[in-house]
C-alpha cells in the first residue's frame, strides 16, 4: 500500500523499521543517532531500503542510509520525493 | 590514486542500469583500485582484472557461507524453510580446491553428451514457426522462448512446467548471486528453490550428473548442480543472446554482414559481441594473501570485485573499446573470466550463437528497434539485463 508521505508518519515508520530491525525499543530509537551507530549489517539495510521503496513508491537504492544518514534527515529527503 | 579520488564506485549512480559504462570507465580512469561499498576492493583495469582470473593465488567466496550465516535474519518470522544454503552449496562458481574440481568435471562430462548443434537448430526452427508474422515483438521473450526449447530438451523439464515458470525459477536463482539483494528477494528466491525440487524427475542430464557422483553425495546436493546447470544453461544463455541481438539491431549492417560471413569471420564477430556486451559485468575473488597494488596494501581475506565489464573497455587493451569491430582480431576479452573458474558453459554459449546466429538473422531482418526507448533494463548488477527489447516489422 502507497500511503502519503507526510514527515511525522515517516518518521514513525522509519523509528519502527530501525528498532526493529536493530532489536531496540522505538523510545530507544534516537532520530538524529547516524544509522552506523545502531549495528545494522548491510543485508538489514538493503531490506530497509527495499521496504522504503515498497511502502513510499520511491526509487531509491541502498546507498540512501549513507546520503542521508539520520532518520530525521532521511524522513525529510523521503518527504521531498514526489 | 587511491582512496582520496573523489570517484568510487556506486551503482547507484543515476542512469547506471542503461548504461553502467560511462561511470565504470570513470572509475578505471579516476580510481582504477579502490575500496568500494561494503568494504570491498574494487578493480576496474583490464591488467589487474586478467592477472587475478588468471593466478592460482585467489580463491572464489562461498556463497553457501554467507547464506548460512544470513538464514537466520533471513527467515525469521518467515515460516519457511531455509534452502538458500543448500540450493547454492554446490555451485562450482563458489567452490574451490578438489570440491570445485569434482563438481565441474560431473557438469562438463554432462553438458560434453549432449548433441548440443542439432538441439539448437531443431530448437530454433520450433521458435520462428511460433513468431512467425510477428509485427512486433519482444527480443527477451523470443531469446526466451529459443532457449526454453533448448533447454527443455536438454534437462527434459517441458513436461513439467510452462516457459514463464521455467523463466521465473532461473531470473530468481540467477539474482541470488547478485549484490544488495534485501531479505525480502531472498525469501523469492527460496519459494522459487523449493519450489523446483520436483522439476528435474525423470531428466536424463540428472540421470548423468548422478552416475559422475560419489554415492554419498546427497540428494540435495543433486539438486543443487541441476539448480545451477538449468540456471546458467537458461539465464546466461538468453542474457547474451538477448544482448547480442539488440546490438546486431542498432547496427543493422551487421545483419548483412552475419548473412553473408565466412565461419571464421562469424566466430570473430561472436567474441567481439561477447566483449562489447559483457553479460556478467562483475566477479569476486578473495586473496589468501597480502596483496599490493598501485601502493596499497590489501590485507589478506579480502572480498575483491573484478568488473569485467571494464577490464572489457580497458583502451590500453583494446583499440576503439567503445566501438562494436567486428572482425576485432585478437580479441583476448574476459566476459566468461578466466583460470580455473573460466566459465563452464562458455563453449554452451559459443554454440548457441555459431548455430543461431545466421537463422535469427534472416528471421529479423524485417524488423527493426520500436522507438522512441526499446529497451528496458533490469536493476541487476552482477548479470546485465533487459527486461524487454520491442522490435516492429520495418514499413
Amino acid at each position: 500500500m502507497i500511503v502519503t508521505k507526510n514527515y511525522m508518519d515517516i518518521k514513525i515508520w522509519l523509528q519502527e523499521q530501525i528498532a526493529q530491525e536493530s532489536g531496540k525499543q522505538i523510545a530507544d530509537t534516537s532520530c538524529d543517532e547516524e544509522f552506523e551507530n545502531f549495528d545494522l549489517d548491510s543485508l538489514s539495510l538493503v531490506s530497509l531500503s527495499y521496504e522504503l521503496e515498497t511502502k513510499f513508491d520511491l526509487d531509491i537504492g541502498p546507498t540512501v542510509f549513507t546520503e542521508f544518514n539520520t532518520i530525521n534527515k532521511l524522513s525529510e529527503w523521503v518527504e521531498t520525493q514526489k | 590514486m587511491g582512496r582520496n579520488s573523489k570517484i568510487t564506485w556506486n551503482p547507484y549512480t543515476p542512469g547506471y542500469f542503461e548504461n553502467p559504462y560511462d561511470h565504470l570507465r570513470q572509475c578505471r580512469e579516476e580510481n582504477p583500485v579502490h575500496i568500494g561499498m561494503q568494504n570491498s576492493w574494487m578493480f576496474f583495469r583490464y591488467e589487474e582484472v586478467s592477472d587475478i582470473l588468471r593466478s592460482g593465488e585467489f580463491e572464489v567466496s562461498e556463497i553457501n557461507e554467507y547464506f548460512k550465516q544470513k538464514e537466520d535474519y533471513i527467515f525469521s518470522g518467515s515460516g519457511q524453510c531455509p534452502y538458500l544454503s543448500k540450493g547454492t552449496k554446490q555451485w562450482p562458481m563458489y567452490l574451490n580446491g578438489e570440491h570445485h574440481k569434482r563438481v565441474r568435471m560431473a557438469m562438463g562430462k554432462a553438458f560434453n553428451s549432449m548433441p548440443l548443434a542439432q538441439l539448437i537448430k531443431e530448437s530454433i526452427e520450433e521458435c520462428h514457426l511460433q513468431f512467425a508474422s510477428f509485427e512486433r515483438l519482444d527480443i527477451t521473450d523470443y531469446c526466451a522462448q529459443f532457449i526454453f526449447l533448448v533447454v527443455e530438451k536438454m534437462f527434459g523439464v517441458s513436461n513439467y512446467e510452462s516457459l514463464d515458470k521455467i523463466r521465473l525459477y532461473s531470473n530468481l536463482l540467477a539474482r541470488s548471486q547478485d549484490l544488495f539483494i534485501p531479505k525480502q528477494v531472498y525469501l523469492d528466491i527460496n519459494k522459487q528453490f523449493l519450489w523446483g525440487k520436483k522439476i528435474f524427475s525423470g531428466s536424463p542430464y540428472q540421470e548423468m550428473i548422478e552416475s559422475s557422483l560419489e554415492k554419498d553425495d546427497a540428494e540435495e546436493d543433486l539438486y543443487s548442480i541441476m539448480a545451477i546447470s538449468l540456471m546458467a544453461a537458461f539465464e546466461t544463455s538468453k542474457d547474451n543472446l538477448s544482448l547480442s541481438l539488440y546490438q546486431i539491431l542498432r547496427k543493422p549492417d551487421l545483419i548483412d554482414t552475419i548473412l553473408s560471413c565466412s565461419t571464421q569471420e562469424l566466430n570473430l564477430l561472436i567474441e567481439e559481441l561477447f566483449r562489447f556486451s559483457s553479460p556478467l559485468q562483475y566477479t569476486v575473488r578473495i586473496n589468501r594473501k597480502p596483496l599490493f597494488v598501485d601502493g596499497m596494501e590489501i590485507s589478506e581475506n579480502s572480498k575483491l570485485y573484478l568488473c569485467l565489464a571494464s577490464a572489457n573497455r580497458d583502451s590500453d587493451k583494446f583499440d576503439k573499446p567503445d566501438e562494436l569491430v567486428a572482425d576485432r582480431n585478437p580479441n583476448d576479452h574476459l566476459s566468461f573470466g578466466g583460470g580455473v573458474h573460466y566459465c563452464l558453459g562458455a563453449t554452451i554459449a559459443r554454440q548457441e550463437l555459431r548455430h543461431c546466429l545466421k537463422p535469427m538473422a534472416q528471421f529479423l531482418k524485417d524488423y527493426q528497434l520500436a522507438s522512441p526507448e526499446p529497451i528496458k533494463w533490469s536493476k541487476q548488477i552482477f548479470m546485465r539485463t533487459a527486461k524487454s527489447i520491442a522490435v516492429e516489422l520495418k514499413k
